[in-house]
């Protein structure tokens, strides 16, 4: 239960990292999407717990992925792709 | 943590009703509801009052009226209490200001009298007609016409200067001090 607890706080950080990355608040209702799924994993960590800390791991992992500075989910780097092709174009012109 | 999400989604809630964006407290915290960031604004209503940069008249209404008045009339009152308070405090400048403010007040009302003209350059001032009985009139020039007793003193310069009173003295051969009268032609 302690893993899967520390997977749901540091999934939640991420998720606000990521929402304040891109310049909005987080919803609440993000947050409490991600909190039930969590509370879902709780439920099966009372019957699988290792299963359950390992989907949470990985959900925290592909979370962290999408904010990753290079990734191609990372929104910030999507955006300076975006302004970089921009100038590029600019440039060419 | 309940509270702590609670007190988060509502505080959200607030701040977008205070920037004025059309969302509901549902689609901030619930999820399934497509929420854009920022929330659209909210339409303006047709009983909006917005600031007018001139003002709109004012309905005064019988009690408005009677308030002014005696807001007025109280106005007044205390001005002169003041003035009065004034008056006791300092009676000389009092005196000196009441005097100014009635010559202005004259100076509005009575027609424009002209008055003596600019002293030719090396002139001094004036005088008014006095009697003497002695001396006559300089050459040249038009004469006055001095009722009797009436005495002029020139001042060094010459010239021909008009009298508020329609006269004319013309001096050419001029001496400080000494003083003329104008005789009748």
């Amino acid at each position: 239960m302690r893993g899967l607890l520390v997977a749901w706080g540091v999934g939640e950080a991420i998720i606000i990292y990521r929402e304040v990355r891109q310049g909005r608040p987080p919803l609440p209702s993000l947050l409490l999407a991600t909190s039930g799924a969590f509370v879902a994993l709780a439920v099966l960590a009372e019957f699988a717990p290792q299963l359950a800390i390992t989907i949470g791991v990985g959900v925290d992992i592909a979370a962290l992925f999408q904010v990753w500075p290079g990734s191609s989910a990372d929104p910030g780097a999507a955006a300076a792709a975006a302004g970089s092709a921009a100038v590029d174009i600019a440039a060419l012109a | 943590m309940g509270l702590a999400w609670f007190g988060y989604s509502v505080g959200l809630y607030g701040y977008c009703l205070v920037r004025g964006y059309q969302v509901t407290y549902a689609d901030l915290s619930f999820p399934g509801r497509a929420v854009s960031w920022p929330p659209p604004a909210s339409p303006d209503s047709p009983n909006a009052i917005e600031p007018q940069a001139v003002p709109t008249e004012q309905y005064v209404g019988p009690l408005g009226a009677i308030g002014q008045g005696i807001n007025a009339i109280a106005s007044a009152i205390g001005g002169l209490i003041s003035a009065i308070g004034g008056a006791a405090s300092d009676p000389g400048g009092a005196v000196n200001g009441a005097l100014n403010g009635l010559s202005g007040a004259l100076a509005g009302v009575l027609p424009n009298v002209p008055g003596l003209p600019d002293n030719p350059p090396g002139q001094g001032i004036q005088k008014s007609p006095t009697v003497n009985g002695a001396g006559s009139a300089g050459v040249g020039g038009p004469k006055t016409v001095a009722p009797p007793g009436k005495k002029v003193v020139v001042l060094p310069g010459g010239g021909s200067y008009k009298q508020p009173n329609g006269w004319t003295i013309n001096n050419p051969n001029y001496v400080q001090g000494s003083s003329w009268t104008v005789t009748k032609q």
